[in-house]
């Protein structure tokens, strides 16, 4: 059911192929994705079309675009069980669409999306047509998108986005050196990739690159428009990205580091930063020069900090799982490895390509050690893994934290796609030597949790009532104990395990 | 300047009972919360019971979402077991086209032999509810073949049907359905239905308390025991299946409980409290008096209730003279989870202490949408005023112009709201660039049930304590904004981001 492969001395890879009858992963579909790929283009206005739920999960996840940018109108008609069955759901997605279009100020949009979902893509609703009637009507473009469920991924709905936008925005032009184009920033995994995002351009500024055009965040129509300017489009993360590749077929512009971990600590950053400044014809002296004033500054604050140092030291050969987008989770396996020199044991990385899984496992190859890399698993089988390989602390997503604390593993939701999930509001990346620092600090909140003894303060709780400090056999409540609530049928999964 | 009236509960009752369904959808512009998504209000319960397993018959999309914030959410801040296994069969284009049955009785068959579950939930989504997939009969030819038990739950999200009927749904599918006849009667006992969103756990798991930890002291205080708790227990299914055998039902919130208890009353015979939301005093006592009569108790009752209430009772005075008078402004929300009867709770509160309650911000639909709730809080003669708008594709009323409409001023409301967005939304359409709207000059208080988790009472504000917890936070409200304290970081920011 499982093909496993071993190469060597290297991890072993295993990858959950499709033998199995069920999915039991954290994996959004294609409309979330492609919202969030348009909602990353200025002056977007969008219109979802589709159920309640998945409406909920449009207007929320594209919030984390409008941190620090511009805020995309979300505009929709809920569909109903009368619009399946009667049609009526094209008039919703034009009604919307007008409605927002005829009250808003001139110049308030320059593009407009239609994103479906399954129930408005499967009974065929004309949103081609709609988009085309708004768009000789408004003077605005108008990119319409079948982002059925069952039509793939995240991935694949930025895909999509990001293919309809260079096939009918971007305009011919000639490559101008030095310009560069960045891919897919939220499709890396990391869920702080807006401030990472603005490191890497950072990185690439102090190297006199020119960002000609993120897709997408913040992206305004003209910089789409002049996508064709740049030398080189920099891939992000491990996703292929066919339609988007297709779409950019035949031009000069070329595509580049996709082959490349993230710049995800110190050693993945220096091999990235030197990997793409190579493939453009930036000096090396160039890098090390900007390397050298990155690690200066985190030395000034690192180096000689008996806090840091209690810290990694405290995490030194411990045992981690990680779980993550396959980009952002390689990078952190190998982050982990050889800039803190801490195990990851099992490596488990999610992604839509079978590419993406081929890039980690090139990249992830030399690591050597107890280490499974599993792709697109299970969840719960990561669990058991993580469990036999007794993990101490798992870096993962946010579906995932409440599994693994049940079980006793400590864990830390780094990864994206989520809304309210990014907690921190200071504008620091965890990408690039600066995003070290970021990292550091994550890990020693991490060791905090790993190691701090909740369970057995509450075991021995003060008793403020006659001011002794008493010990207790057992735990104090801060309600009332229900005597007469029997809890029974304890989960099965706690009982075995004792 | 928003085009709407100010009517009263009932008036939004019968205006709405008067339209057809097509009458209600071309008036409600972009629909409402009260229309949301059966698959999402079907798996916060299917995920409250350990040893069940959750499959969704659909794109992996729907099972995805469910686990992007909501599960996380009820997991995080509630306790909820909801890393209990959740499965999709995944089904990609190829399926939707040819069929994805075969793929469905398979992935049953997989997931009984490596989860070993006790019941399997099998879900729908838009896209299977649009093939025609026969799940129902799949499962039923199925049952017996497997080692779980399992049931179907019919939730394609675009079903037409009111949030209150979708409620409805999986109470029957995932509750009554699930009960069996009683082998015996256990007396003395009470079941305790109703609590969604969130658990009751051992001693020392919790971190606060909530209704259960309440209204169970109520019913150990009158020498009962509690049966069972539905939904939210460890016992789970067992709660349920051995749920008939208690003597009285009671409830937590009238949403989740009266509809079960009407299941349950029908098939039992087991008679139920028709209270809920107990927030306020009168209410309180109504709750334990309605236990009470039915097993003769209410000397004992009134004794407890006497002893709970007479370290809050200075407060309470305190509030009522405070907020004699004045206007409750209720805003319900603008978000998917927003509840009618929560903001009804607090109209019925507001005129225990004596202010005049005007909802806005709760889209009329919800007022159809749950009808147990409207209907009680009428029948308990809370009739409040409320703004008659159809909240077009979303658009909210701006507080500012309804108190202009109301002819008051700051210092005659008092401010209670359930949406979470208001540091987000500052520098929108609803806040102003004065700052009037500032908690430092109308007192405010946040209802959003995850943010009002404290040790002094249950979040949802049930129970005496939890009245008690409000009063405080009502008095000290408005000794804040008496003493003319500084404007909030909020209103702040909403100045600097208009200027």
């Amino acid at each position: 059911m499982v093909t496993t492969e071993v190469e060597g001395v290297g991890p072993a890879f295993v990858c959950y192929d499709d033998e199995l009858a069920f999915y039991e992963r954290y994996e959004l579909c294609k409309n979330p994705g492609a919202i969030m790929a348009a909602a990353g283009v200025r002056k977007a206005l969008i219109n979802f079309a589709g159920a309640g739920g998945c409406d909920t999960l449009a207007r929320n996840v594209r919030t984390d675009q409008s941190v620090d940018a511009s805020y995309a109108k979300i505009c929709s008609w809920t569909h109903s069980q009368d619009d399946v069955v009667f049609g009526t759901g094209g008039a919703k997605i034009q009604g919307a669409l007008e409605y927002e279009l005829d009250r808003a100020k001139p110049g308030a949009f320059d593009i407009g999306f239609i994103v479906a979902a399954c129930a408005p893509s499967m009974v065929g609703d004309d949103i081609e047509g709609i988009a085309h009637g708004l768009q000789e009507k408004y003077g605005i473009p108008m990119i319409a998108c079948d982002g059925a469920g069952f039509r793939g991924s995240y991935v694949d709905g930025a895909d999509d986005i990001y293919a309809q936008l260079i096939g009918k925005i971007a305009k011919e032009a000639a490559p101008e050196a030095g310009r560069v184009n960045l891919v897919g920033p939220h499709l890396v995994g990391s869920k702080n990739w807006k401030n990472d995002l603005e490191e890497i351009k950072r990185l690439l500024q102090a190297l006199g690159l020119t960002i000609n055009c993120v897709l997408t965040n913040d992206t305004p129509l003209s910089d789409i428009q002049g996508f064709f300017r740049a030398e080189a489009s920099i891939m992000l993360s491990f996703e292929e990205l066919p339609r988007f590749k297709k779409a950019c077929a035949g031009r000069s512009t070329r595509i580049i580091g996709q082959e490349l971990l993230p710049p995800y600590g110190s050693v993945n950053t220096e091999q990235w930063l030197q990997a793409i400044a190579g493939e453009l014809g930036v000096e090396k002296g160039k890098v090390d020069s900007l390397l050298g004033e990155d690690y200066r500054r985190v030395a000034r604050i690192l180096s000689g900090n008996y806090n840091s140092s209690w810290v990694l030291q405290g995490l030194l050969n411990r045992y981690a799982a990680i779980l993550a987008p396959a980009s952002f989770g390689a990078a952190l396996a190998r982050s982990l490895l050889y800039d803190f020199h801490i195990f990851p044991k099992v490596v488990a990385l999610y992604y839509t390509s079978p590419e993406a899984f081929e890039r980690a496992k090139k990249c992830l190859g030399e690591l050597e050690g107890d280490i499974t890399v599993l792709g697109n698993p299970n969840r719960l089988d990561v669990a058991d893994l993580a469990m036999q390989k007794n993990v101490d602390f798992a870096l993962g997503q946010r579906s995932d934290r409440q599994m693994f604390e049940s079980i006793g593993i400590t864990h830390l939701p780094l990864a994206f796609p989520y809304y309210f999930n990014q907690f921190c509001f200071i504008p620091w990346p965890y990408a690039g030597i600066r995003g070290t620092l970021n990292l550091v600090s994550e890990l020693a909140t991490l060791f905090n949790e790993l190691t701090h003894e909740k369970g057995k303060w509450r075991y021995y709780p003060y008793s403020p009532i006659d001011q002794k400090y008493h010990l207790s056999e057992r735990f104090i409540a801060p309600e009332p104990e229900l005597r007469t609530l029997e809890i029974d049928n304890w989960p099965r999964r706690a009982r075995e395990r004792g | 300047m928003e085009d709407y009236e100010i009517v009263t509960t009932q008036d939004v009752w019968d205006k709405l009972s008067a339209q057809t369904k097509k009458e209600r959808e071309e008036w409600a512009l972009g629909l409402s919360s009260a229309i949301w998504c059966q698959f999402l209000c079907t798996m916060p319960i299917v995920t409250t019971f350990p040893g069940v397993l959750a499959l969704e018959h659909g794109p992996r999309g729907c099972m995805s979402n469910a686990d992007t914030f909501f599960l996380p959410y009820l997991g995080q801040y509630w306790g909820q077991p909801t890393h209990v296994p959740k499965l999709s069969t995944g089904l990609g284009e190829q399926d939707v086209v040819m069929g994805g049955e075969e793929k469905l009785e398979e992935a049953i068959r997989q997931a009984d032999r490596q989860y070993n579950p006790e019941l399997i939930v099998v879900t729908s989504c838009c896209a299977t509810g649009i093939m025609g997939e026969d799940i129902q009969g799949l499962v039923d030819r199925m049952r017996g073949e497997i080692n779980a038990d399992i049931t179907y739950l019919e939730s394609p999200g675009f079903s037409n049907i009111l949030m209150g009927q979708a409620t409805e749904r999986v109470i029957r599918g995932l509750a009554f359905d699930l009960m069996e006849a009683p082998a015996k009667k256990n007396k003395d006992s009470v079941n305790l239905l109703g609590l969604y969103k969130d658990t009751y756990a051992p001693p020392g798991a919790s971190k606060a308390p909530n209704e259960i930890s309440e209204y169970g002291r109520y019913i150990e205080a009158l020498g009962l025991k509690i049966n069972s708790v539905i939904w939210g227990s460890a016992g789970g299914l067992q709660h349920i299946k051995r749920a008939p055998e208690a003597e009285f039902n009671a409830g937590t919130c009238v949403t989740w409980h009266i509809p079960l208890a009407e299941m349950m009353e029908e098939r039992f015979g087991i008679p139920y409290s028709p209270h809920g939301q107990c927030l306020g005093i009168e209410i309180n006592r109504k709750w334990l008096m309605a236990v009470a009569q039915h097993f003769g108790r209410e000397d004992r009752a009134m004794e407890f209730f006497n002893r709970e209430f007479a370290p809050i009772r200075d407060d309470f005075e305190r509030a009522k003279e405070l907020c004699h008078g004045k206007v409750a402004l209720l805003d319900g929300g603008r978000n998917t989870m927003s509840a009618v009867a929560r903001t009804l709770m607090h109209a019925r509160f507001a005129l225990e202490l004596g202010m005049e309650p005007v909802i806005f911000n709760l889209h009329p639909l919800e007022v159809l949408a749950k009808p147990h709730d409207t209907l009680y809080f009428l029948r308990e003669g809370v009739n409040s005023k409320m703004v008659w708008y159809n909240y077009p594709f979303g658009k909210s009323v701006n507080p500012l112009t309804l108190m202009e409409r109301l002819g008051v001023g700051p210092e005659d409301c008092m401010y209670i709201h359930s949406d979470i967005f208001h540091y987000a939304m500052a520098s929108g359409e609803s806040f102003d660039a004065t700052g009037v709207f500032d908690a430092s000059i109308i007192p405010s208080i946040n209802a959003s049930s995850h943010i009002r988790r404290c040790r002094s009472g249950p979040h949802r504000t049930y129970g005496l304590r939890g009245t008690h917890r409000l009063l405080q936070e009502l008095l000290e409200g408005a000794s804040v904004t008496r003493a003319g304290a500084h404007p909030t970081f909020e209103s702040r920011l909403s100045r600097v981001a208009r200027s």
